[in-house]
């Protein structure tokens, strides 16, 4: 317990240390339809100290209820109208929240440490059965409080799913407002958005390193697309790849060590992969085709990509040295942008019928196909890290706009900006 | 001594003088050889660069003329055509292999159930015999024989992995059943029945070995031919379908192993 | 981080420049009497300019001269393709033989896209565009290094329905040092 403790501070340390607090949201999700079966469960609004000033949508019930709300498995309950609000587990009354149909319990306190610092507890209860699911601690800074409710939350989705929860990532975007272009990196709610890089020329393809302290992107502020690598500690970036042509299209491998790249020379797109550090530059693709997007499976061994060597743009896959090419898609003539699921188990890629571009996901062992999107111009799918949700772009009257729909097609969620357009999302690693 | 080195120098001076004197004509000589043999490179390289202007005019004409434009989005459209082709050679290799899979699974499937059907056929003769036998003799079957059937039963019921067990302990637990024969047939069979096919195989050579006199032998080796179909390997199958018949050519099976051989030999191997 | 604001300060200043051009501002390839007013002033130097062509080459450029064809600088292609059509043949020609005459200079072919489609897709396809000027250009005579070929994708489309996507799908020709 407490070797746990400590790693939570030092963890609570790091996204500290990355994430300056403030609690603005830029992205506002709006959830559409949801699970079948959702786990009812109640949220008693943490005690806490009279000094400490938060404001209501960051209190720490609120933000764990938005987070389980939001992933379409939860149905949080009213609890206000219970007059009994326990805040120990010796003040629970099982009797009440069964009445209430409560599945599950959460009570927590907030209390002030010397040096600025806050004691955060919680404990998740089963109802039924009147026992203690999970019971937590966290030493934290006072900014950290959001962060401390989504790990809380992911703890809570964890016990009562058996997956592992996402609220405690982030996710990355390009923001146009007016002719500027800005890269952003926010948390998996939308809150607290931080400028990456911004740029009067366009900024595409960000792609996450896998331990989530870099991101990969291709900025045209050369007047051409060339690749940058930046860190998210401390702000820095290298041109990752500048050469004759196009450099585009960044994809880390899974040790981080190599990217997948697309280089053009003189001619068409081709697929390479380049070190971390710019060096030992290898053709995987020889083509005169069109070879693009490429993207590593989870274990390293194969790369997917795009290609219309078959005269209409599908997705392919090769091994990590560029041998063995195999089709993936037959269903369709525009199959691009693949994503492989966590897992390994399932391709995401966008799909075109006509006029309309949508997301859909392909079971890799049976070649099964289904549409999960009900949007029109999805771009850019990105699974989140449980593999749970698919996060993409699409447009609404006539704005760039990020969507989430989770990769059963049950749960669809719309994340509008408040300002701009935005596009190209991301979902960052799990950091823990 | 001075002297000497005087008239020297005069006798130089003159030798040299006559020589130039000589020379004179001799060059002129050679400047007019020169000119003319300067007017003939002059026209030769008139001639040349002619040639020259001529051929880049040609060029000129290729270039200008679109043709080498025209051939490159001839060479554009063909590339395209030749796209689009593998596409299509793609898709339909694709479409094989799926058909392929699904005749595969179709025919297990299928296979299965006749097999079933023909297993269910016998049983359902012996209780009627054995009820004309006189009724006790269900009750006072042995632990042993119980344990067969219900094994049996599992198998009738399509419930391999089940039956796989319980054929598997019966082995087990009677090895010197008078049914090891039948038990091992059925533990074979329904290995084979959870695709387990080189497994099956092998209990099915098993049971080759030590029962090669069984009534069930040839249905082992049937059963072995099966599972070739299955791994794709159409040449053994034929193989142990041909031994099958020499070896049993009066058993209930050999009708219809010849059947499966002929339609075996129907298909061309590559 | 400052540095890099300060860098994008400074190439937003340049770009509104370079967006003063009057290459940036010409809409469409093949319109000789649209501008005809705006052309009388041009008209008027043109001559000058061309008599005293052989002392003052830098005073005269065929490159922005609206009356030369070297100022058409645009490529426009159908949906979905990457053929240049034989419209655009003589505008190729008067840039490959202006690059052949001056081999100093040097050209970028910036291929473009209409917004129907994915960014990284529609990057490529933007490049294959720009690769088949090039290689027209090729045939032509113009060397390698006199061509870089990029793509924007669909980066700078503002094309919203079919008529207006039609510009989108295009190459630019543009020199180097403009």
């Amino acid at each position: 317990m407490n070797s746990l403790r400590k790693y939570l501070c030092l963890l609570a340390g790091f996204v500290a240390l990355m994430l300056p607090f403030s609690s603005h949201a830029a992205l506002t999700i709006e959830i559409v339809g949801g699970a079948a079966q959702q786990i009812p469960i109640a949220i008693v609004p943490f005690a806490q100290p009279a000094s400490l000033k938060v404001a209501p949508q960051d209190a720490m019930a609120s933000v764990i209820g938005a987070d389980l709300q939001r992933s379409g498995l939860f149905r949080v309950l009213e609890t206000r109208g219970v007059i009994n609000q326990p805040t120990d587990i010796s003040q629970v009354r099982y009797a009440d929240w069964a009445a209430l149909q409560a599945q599950a319990l959460t009570i927590g306190t907030i209390e002030n440490l010397p040096g600025n610092r806050l004691k955060v507890t919680f404990r998740l209860l089963d109802v039924l059965k009147q026992t203690q699911l999970a019971g937590l601690e966290y030493n934290i800074a006072p900014n950290q409080l959001r962060m401390t409710a989504h790990k809380i939350a992911d703890v809570i989705y964890e016990k009562l799913t058996g997956e592992p929860g996402v609220f405690a990532t982030r996710i990355t975007y390009v923001s146009k407002a007016g002719k500027r272009y800005s890269l952003q990196v926010a948390d998996a709610d939308g809150f607290n958005p931080q400028t990456v890089v911004s740029s009067a020329e366009p900024i595409i393809s960000p792609s996450w390193s896998p331990d989530g302290t870099k991101l990969a992107y291709v900025s045209f502020e050369k007047k051409k697309p060339v690749v940058y690598v930046q860190s998210l500690v401390s702000g820095q970036r290298y041109v990752l790849a500048n050469f004759k042509g196009n450099n585009s299209a960044p994809s880390w491998s899974p040790d981080g060590k190599r990217l997948a790249i697309v280089l053009t020379h003189g001619a068409n797109s081709q697929v390479y992969a380049i070190n971390a550090d710019g060096t030992g530059l290898q053709q995987l693709t020889r083509t005169s085709a069109i070879d693009t997007e490429p993207v590593w499976s989870p274990d390293g061994q194969f790369i997917y990509f795009t290609s219309d060597r078959g005269g209409s743009p599908q997705i392919y896959r090769m091994t990590s040295t560029g041998a063995g090419v195999q089709r993936m898609t037959f269903d369709g003539s525009y199959n691009v942008s693949p994503r492989i699921s966590p897992d390994g188990k399932m391709l995401s890629f966008i799909k075109r019928d006509g006029d309309i571009f949508r997301v859909a996901i392909q079971d890799l062992m049976t070649g099964q196909v289904q549409v999960l999107s009900e949007t029109q111009n999805d771009e850019s799918p990105s699974f989140a890290p449980n593999g749970r949700m698919i996060l993409y772009a699409t447009s609404m009257g006539g704005k760039g706009t990020l969507a989430a729909v989770s990769s059963d097609g049950r749960v669809r969620q719309r994340l509008s900006d408040n300002g701009g357009d935005v596009r190209e999302p991301a979902w960052g690693p799990r950091v823990d | 001594m001075r002297r000497l080195i005087l008239g020297s120098v005069v006798l130089l001076a003159l030798s040299q003088n006559a020589h130039a004197f000589l020379e004179d004509k001799e060059a002129r000589k050679k400047i007019t050889e020169n000119q003319t043999q300067n007017q003939a490179a002059f026209n030769e390289l008139k001639k040349s660069q002619q040639a020259l202007e001529e051929r880049v005019a040609a060029i000129e004409a290729i270039v200008k003329g679109q043709g080498l434009l025209d051939l490159l989005s001839q060479v554009e459209q063909l590339n395209q055509e030749l796209s689009r082709l593998k596409g299509e050679l793609e898709v339909a290799n694709h479409n094989i292999t799926i058909t392929q899979q699904r005749q595969r699974d179709l025919y297990a499937d299928t296979d299965t159930r006749l097999r079933q059907l023909e297993s269910n056929a016998t049983p359902a003769a012996q209780p009627a015999e054995a009820a004309t036998d006189g009724s006790n003799a269900s009750q006072e079957a042995s632990p042993e024989s119980r344990d067969f059937e219900a094994a049996q039963a599992l198998a009738t019921a399509s419930r391999h992995r089940e039956a796989f067990e319980a054929f598997d302990k019966y082995l087990q637990t009677y090895p010197n059943s008078a049914r090891v024969p039948e038990a091992q047939y059925a533990l074979g069979y329904a290995q084979f029945s959870l695709k387990n096919y080189k497994a099956s195989m092998a209990t099915q050579q098993k049971l080759l070995q030590q029962f090669p006199d069984h009534a069930k032998a040839p249905d082992a080796m049937y059963n072995i031919a099966n599972s070739q179909i299955q791994l794709s390997d159409v040449e053994g199958a034929k193989k142990t379908l041909r031994l099958l018949l020499s070896k049993y050519p009066k058993s209930d099976v050999a009708p219809t192993a010849q059947k499966r051989l002929a339609v075996l030999e129907s298909i061309k191997t590559r | 981080m400052n540095k890099g604001l300060i860098g994008t300060i400074l190439l937003a200043v340049m770009l509104t420049a370079c967006s003063s051009k009057p290459m940036k501002d010409a809409p469409a390839p093949v319109e000789e009497k649209a501008p005809a007013a705006a052309a009388s002033a041009p008209v008027a130097e043109a001559p000058a300019a061309t008599a005293a062509a052989p002392e003052s080459e830098l005073a005269y450029n065929p490159l922005k001269d609206p009356n030369n064809i070297l100022s058409q600088r645009s490529i426009y292609f159908d949906f979905d393709k990457d053929e240049v059509k034989a419209e655009f043949r003589p505008l190729i020609e008067a840039h490959a033989s202006y690059l052949n005459q001056n081999a100093g200079a040097s050209v970028v072919l910036q291929g473009h896209a209409d917004e129907i489609g994915t960014r990284e897709y529609n990057l490529a396809l933007g490049q294959r565009r720009s690769v088949s000027v090039k290689k027209v250009m090729n045939l032509l005579g113009v060397q390698d290094r006199q061509i870089e070929t990029v793509s924007y994708g669909e980066e700078k489309a503002t094309g919203t329905d079919a008529t207006s996507r039609q510009k989108d799908r295009r190459v630019d020709i543009i020199y180097q040092g403009e």
